[in-house]
């Protein structure tokens, strides 16, 4: 018995070594995406027009009758989220929507994503007129494939090992670009690119890329590190390795990318903590 | 009275009969009788021969006028007679005179349409022949694209996807396509269907014609009939035959091309530091004939490139590769000395072009600006790296400009000097539209809502005609490796001698690639891209075999799925697997070779699909089984399609020689125990043709090795027969011995076949035909006991004359390599010995002597002289080269090697680099 207690104890001190220490970080943005969003509808929460399209936004491909379009529930916010769906990697298929934007400008677009199978890709498009030279398409992308819904499974390939985010999970999909002299206007699309797909949007956002994070942690050991990154980038884009040993810390970072959620690391002197931290809630 | 009335209707009712009987034409060909309308020339019914059964079909020329497709009334035909009736329309008012001819041709029928503008206006026609044919409810259609099971809601292209121009409909109770001949340069087709109120379909190809005042065309259209049981197979068999050059390579075109791709193994060298005895063996060993030689030019679209065009500043300097920042000469001379490179080691280097249709843009629009392409719908200028990184592009027209000139001398010139056996066109879709001056008058021209265009792909098919009247200083003809994916104009097609699809296997879904496989006809194609595994797989969270199991599966479907569609897996697919280079290539190669055939007159309950190749003593049938376990059946083939005309009955073994029996009935044979593995297809051959009656059996198989084997024939006939086949001489092979029932008989060999009878009638017999190698004399055993490796050292010397010819120097390189190759791979040498060459006298030397021509034999010969005495003889170099072929495949069975793994992140994670798998099947 009291072997098994001393067991106990030595397994409790190896998994205390081990726990996670308790941090708490807040994230809130200025301005809030929502406040500057120029997305039409970005939540799908409007409902649909006579083409079947959500409410402000246009449907895209040149094989409608390979595709689904519709809103459905489940969401990551509110009552509706959009799908796409097709088991043809013959097209591709998107909603979109045009905006205007500033000559050299920097904006920002996302969504937040639930994929199923398929290639999910984010276009940025247009048409730039310089005033002294000639026209030239503007084409900036962001994409991310699953493999879990591919036919090859399971005769093939183990269904096992098939890649691609976790099937009920929401990322975020962020892009950053600069609107160059003469563009005038951007297309915003997201859809399905040439693969059989299962893929749900929710919560888009393109609007002002810049904001002034306001970043608050909490931990019960103290603070020696505090990294924040953005989904897009490998380097932090907020770093304070000289936090002093502290258990509360907040500070204010003026033009930092906007977005919905961002990844933050905290060293604490119990270990390190990284988690996506929500932005704004 | 009575008399007179008598006299009187039965004048009537005489003259009633003749009037019908003359008001009606009845044409046949061996698919379809049809029944014209004199007055207009309609088809008002037909009947499908091989279903004895009448098919209400109705169709006719149809001629319309601009977009608006304004009618023309084609009017009373006045119809000349005879086996190929003429019909002459002058439709009233409408300045146009018109004309049919209708030849029935074997299996189809042409309709030879003659348009005359008699205007003083130009004219933009429309020209089709539809069909309606009947149904009980929708019925199947094919839009010269795809196939629909049930057609139910109208479709009028062209789509973003280009037919061919070839549409039909077809229901159990027969049906029927109509077409164009691919002949035809069209720059305008689009298939058009929908479903009749009553059932059944209205099917039509159409073409749109310019004619400018006074200017007549012609235009050969395309009909025939079809029972409805193979589906679209059925037109497509009639549609190659009515052009049969356009679906098969060109005649004399090196046969490499023909081959699976070394996918830059050869060109650039993938991995970048091979060795040459790699470059060869992994070539060899994947089946890779060919390699694509991606801009072999500084200036983009310069094939050949010339010293007046190198120096200039490109648009983008900055991304300008240093290998292209040297001087004119030296540029050359490298060139030069890959090209040649590349070709020592047995790949045919296949110059790269775009097609001739993307050229640097300073060059285009200084020289050039008449054949710059400015089309809305596609893309017509790249400001950077679309061809190389440093230069603009833009688009060009290649055909009756001032490029279309210098694309031809440039083609021809690069040829000149590199010595090439042909060009890989990429960018060979042919969708672009030109509108430019250059075409006026062509006969070519099509037109749309903007007017009068032609098509790329005319233009892309008239350069590549044009590169096929090209030779080799060999006499060989210059052939072309096209990127044509599954959306090319049919012209590019047709002007094709092997396709690249520019993906993989599963890069769409299934199935569509056969839109390509359809278009190309006969013709080889190979999958491009690699395994991409690490899209597919987390492959940072998997161990070895859990990466080499994935890696298995994909190139399992790989193959299946080239088995099935008549494609090359190219070099990144095979390397790694020993299923591939030792179980698959073999099989695929077979297949490609004797050609795929869209009606696969075979049918099975037992596996998973069924693909033919050839006809004949040719047919091979693919059989895929992709479940779980292994799979076991029998299949049946209908001997009408796959050797029509022919009394005798077709025989089949496995690929592998393994035993199959063949029982045979009027209409069909069907062949039993046939047995697929796991995941996996398999091949069946035919071996054999024999005159049996219904009820007979044979039971075939193969015995022995790549040397020497025999062909076992098991027959049992109902009633008795003298023993009389007629047998496919395996290639490379001669007749060495026949028995029947034991007693040596006559076995008289032409032309690839043999041919052993007997007298006396007997109702059980059996065949036996020996075949042995014509050109390795001692047993296979006898050459694999010689010691050509001691330890990991080569054990003795390869011996040339004292003055060798180059082929005589490449056999003695193939031999080198070989080893070095097995030494590398097998061994772990990573600088594997080579076999010493020695020119002249034979070293006075107990060691292995591989003696090369050291008396030239008036055919292809190795013997075994003496244990360590190896000669090798040949009267020329193709002779030569097939020795040595010979002499390293059967090296294969002993000193087995696989083209190995490259560096891939996944290959890296699984430290598979340098390896092989081993073949799950043939290890079971």
């Amino acid at each position: 018995m009291r072997q098994c207690s001393i067991l106990i104890v030595i397994l409790l001190a190896a998994a205390a070594g081990f726990a996670q220490p308790a941090v708490r970080v807040t994230i809130n943005t200025d301005p809030v995406p929502a406040e500057v969003n120029l997305l039409r509808n970005p939540g799908f929460e409007e409902g649909v027009d006579e083409t079947g399209a959500p409410i402000g936004w246009q449907i895209n491909t040149a094989a409608p009758d390979d595709f689904t379009f519709e809103p459905i529930g489940d969401a990551r916010s509110g009552e509706s989220c959009w799908r796409v769906n097709t088991d043809s990697p013959a097209m591709s298929g998107y909603i979109q929507q045009t905006l205007p934007v500033q000559d050299d400008s920097e904006y920002r677009a996302w969504t937040w994503l639930r994929l199923r199978g398929g290639r999910y890709m984010m276009l940025l498009r247009g048409l730039v007129q310089p005033p002294d030279a000639a026209p030239y398409r503007f084409d900036e992308r962001t994409e991310i494939i699953s493999s879990k819904n591919h036919w090859l499974a399971p005769l093939y390939l183990n269904p096992e090992h098939l890649q691609g985010p976790p099937e009920d999970q929401w990322i975020l999909m962020p892009m950053t670009i600069t609107a160059p002299a003469g563009l005038g206007s951007v297309q915003v699309w997201i859809g399905s690119y040439f693969t059989a797909s299962e893929m749900h949007f929710d919560d888009t956002y393109f609007g002002p890329a810049r904001c002034t994070i306001s970043l608050k942690v909490e931990s019960d050991s103290p603070i020696r590190e505090v990294r924040v990154r953005d989904l897009t980038l490998g380097p932090p884009i907020f770093r304070d390795p000289a936090v002093g040993a502290v258990t509360s810390y907040e500070c204010a970072v003026p033009e930092m990318l906007l977005a919905d959620a961002y990844q933050v690391s905290v060293v604490t002197a119990a270990g390190e903590w990284t988690e996506l931290v929500h932005a704004n809630q | 009275m009575k008399h007179h009335i008598h006299v009187t209707i039965a004048t009537i009712l005489a003259a009633l009969m003749c009037a019908s009987a003359w008001a009606e034409i009845e044409l046949s060909c061996d698919s379809l009788v049809i029944r014209l309308d004199e007055e207009n020339g309609r088809i008002t019914s037909a009947r499908i021969p091989q279903l004895n059964a009448d098919l209400a079909l109705k169709g006719g020329l149809r001629v319309t006028e601009g977009v608006e497709a304004r009618e023309i009334t084609l009017g009373r035909a006045s119809v000349s007679g005879g086996q190929s009736p003429l019909l002459r329309f002058a439709p009233e008012g409408e300045e146009l005179a018109v004309e049919a001819r209708i030849t029935p041709r074997n299996a189809w029928f042409a309709w030879e349409v003659k348009l005359r503008n008699a205007a003083d206006r130009q004219r933009l026609l429309a020209l089709s022949l539809p069909l309606e044919v009947p149904g009980d409810g929708p019925i199947a259609a094919y839009d010269g694209f795809l196939p629909t099971e049930a057609l139910t809601e109208a479709f009028d292209g062209p789509m973003y996807r280009t037919p061919i121009p070839l549409c039909a409909a077809w229901s159990e109770a027969g049906g029927a396509a109509t077409g164009i001949n691919a002949r035809e340069h069209l720059s305008f087709v689009a298939t058009s269907g929908e479903p009749l109120p009553d059932g059944g379909a209205r099917v039509a190809t159409r073409t749109h014609l310019v004619l400018d005042p006074g200017q007549e065309l012609k235009v050969e259209l395309f009909l025939c009939g079809m029972t409805g049981e193979w589906g679209r197979g059925e037109a497509l068999q009639w549609w190659y035959a009515s052009a049969p050059e356009l679906f098969v390579p060109t005649d004399g075109i090196d046969p490499r091309i023909l081959d699976a791709s070394a996918q830059y193994a050869a060109w650039q060298r993938n991995p970048l530091q091979a060795e040459d005895y790699q470059v060869r063996e992994v070539a060899r060993r994947t089946r890779a004939g060919w390699d694509w030689c991606i801009n072999p030019f500084k200036r983009a679209g310069d094939v050949a490139l010339r010293e007046e065009w190198y120096d200039y500043t490109p648009a983008n300097p900055e991304r300008l590769a240093e290998e292209d920042q040297v001087p004119w000469e030296e540029y050359r001379a490298r060139r030069q000395a890959q090209f040649a490179a590349g070709e020592r080691l047995g790949v045919a280097m296949l110059l790269y072009t775009p097609a001739q249709i993307w050229l640097e843009e300073q060059l285009a629009r200084e020289q050039f600006a008449d054949a710059i392409v400015d089309d809305p719908s596609q893309q017509n200028r790249y400001p950077n790296g679309y061809v190389k990184p440093q230069d603009s592009v833009v688009r060009v027209f290649p055909y009756n400009t001032s490029w279309g000139e210098q694309a031809k001398k440039d083609l021809a010139d690069a040829a000149e000097e590199l010595g090439l056996y042909g060009f890989s066109f990429d960018t060979a879709v042919g969708g672009g539209k030109f509108r430019g001056a250059a075409i006026a008058g062509l006969p070519e021209r099509g037109w749309d809502e903007n007017g009068p265009f032609m098509r790329e792909g005319v233009a892309i098919r008239r350069v590549m005609e044009y590169v096929h009247t090209l030779r080799h200083e060999d006499g060989t003809t210059l052939g072309i490796a096209a990127n044509i994916r599954s959306s090319a104009d049919y012209n590019s097609c047709a002007g094709s001698d092997a396709a690249l699809f520019e993906g993989q296997p599963w890069k769409y879904e299934r199935g569509t690639e056969f839109a390509l496989r359809d278009a190309i006809g006969t013709k080889p194609a190979c999958w491009w891209e690699s395994y991409e595994l690490d899209s597919f797989v987390a492959y940072r969270n998997m161990n070895r075999d859990e990466i080499a199991a994935a890696y298995q599966g994909m190139a399992d479907f790989t193959a299946i799925e080239s088995l099935r569609m008549g494609f090359w897996p190219s070099t990144a697919y095979s390397r790694g697997f020993q299923s591939m280079t030792e179980r698959y290539l073999p099989r695929i190669d077979a297949c490609i070779e004797a050609g795929w055939q869209p009606v696969t007159a075979a049918r099975s309950d037992d596996f998973t699909w069924l693909t033919r190749y050839g006809s004949g003593l040719q047919t091979r049938i693919a059989i895929g089984n992709e479940t779980p376990g292994p799979a076991r059946g029998m299949l049946t083939v209908a001997r009408e399609w796959v050797w029509p005309g022919q009394p005798e009955a077709l025989v089949f073994t496995g690929f592998d020689g393994s035993a199959l029996t063949t029982q045979v009935a009027e209409e069909d044979l069907t062949v039993t125990d046939v047995r697929v593995p796991t995941r996996s297809a398999e091949v069946i051959v035919a071996c054999a043709a024999l005159p049996l009656p219904e009820g007979s059996k044979v039971t075939a198989a193969w015995a022995g090795d790549r040397v020497r084997r025999t062909l076992t024939l098991d027959c049992s006939l109902p009633r008795a027969l003298a023993p009389l086949a007629t047998l496919s001489v395996p290639e490379g092979m001669r007749v060495a011995s026949a028995r029947i029932d034991g007693t040596e008989v006559a076995c008289r060999e032409r032309d690839g076949l043999a041919r052993v009878g007997a007298e006396g009638a007997r109702r059980q017999f059996r065949i036996e035909v020996e075949f042995a190698s014509a050109i390795i004399q001692p047993s296979q055993d006898e050459l694999l006991e010689v010691e050509f490796l001691f330890e990991d050292e080569p054990a003795g010397y390869i011996v040339l004359p004292a003055q060798p010819t180059q082929a005589e120097e490449i056999a003695a390189e193939r031999i080198v390599h070989y080893f070095q190759w097995f030494l590398h791979v097998e061994r772990d040498l990573e600088e594997p010995p080579a076999f010493p060459v020695v020119r002249g006298e034979v070293p006075e030397d107990d060691s292995l002597m591989i003696v090369i021509n050291r008396e030239r034999a008036q055919a292809p010969t190795i013997t075994l002289p003496a244990t360590r005495h190896l000669s090798i003889s040949a009267p020329d170099a193709a002779g030569l080269e097939a020795a040595v072929g010979e002499l390293l495949a059967v090296l294969d069975e002993k000193y087995v090697a696989p083209a190995t793994f490259v560096w891939r992140r996944a290959t890296n994670q699984a430290g598979l680099i340098g390896d092989w798998l081993p073949d799950p099947v043939a290890n079971e």
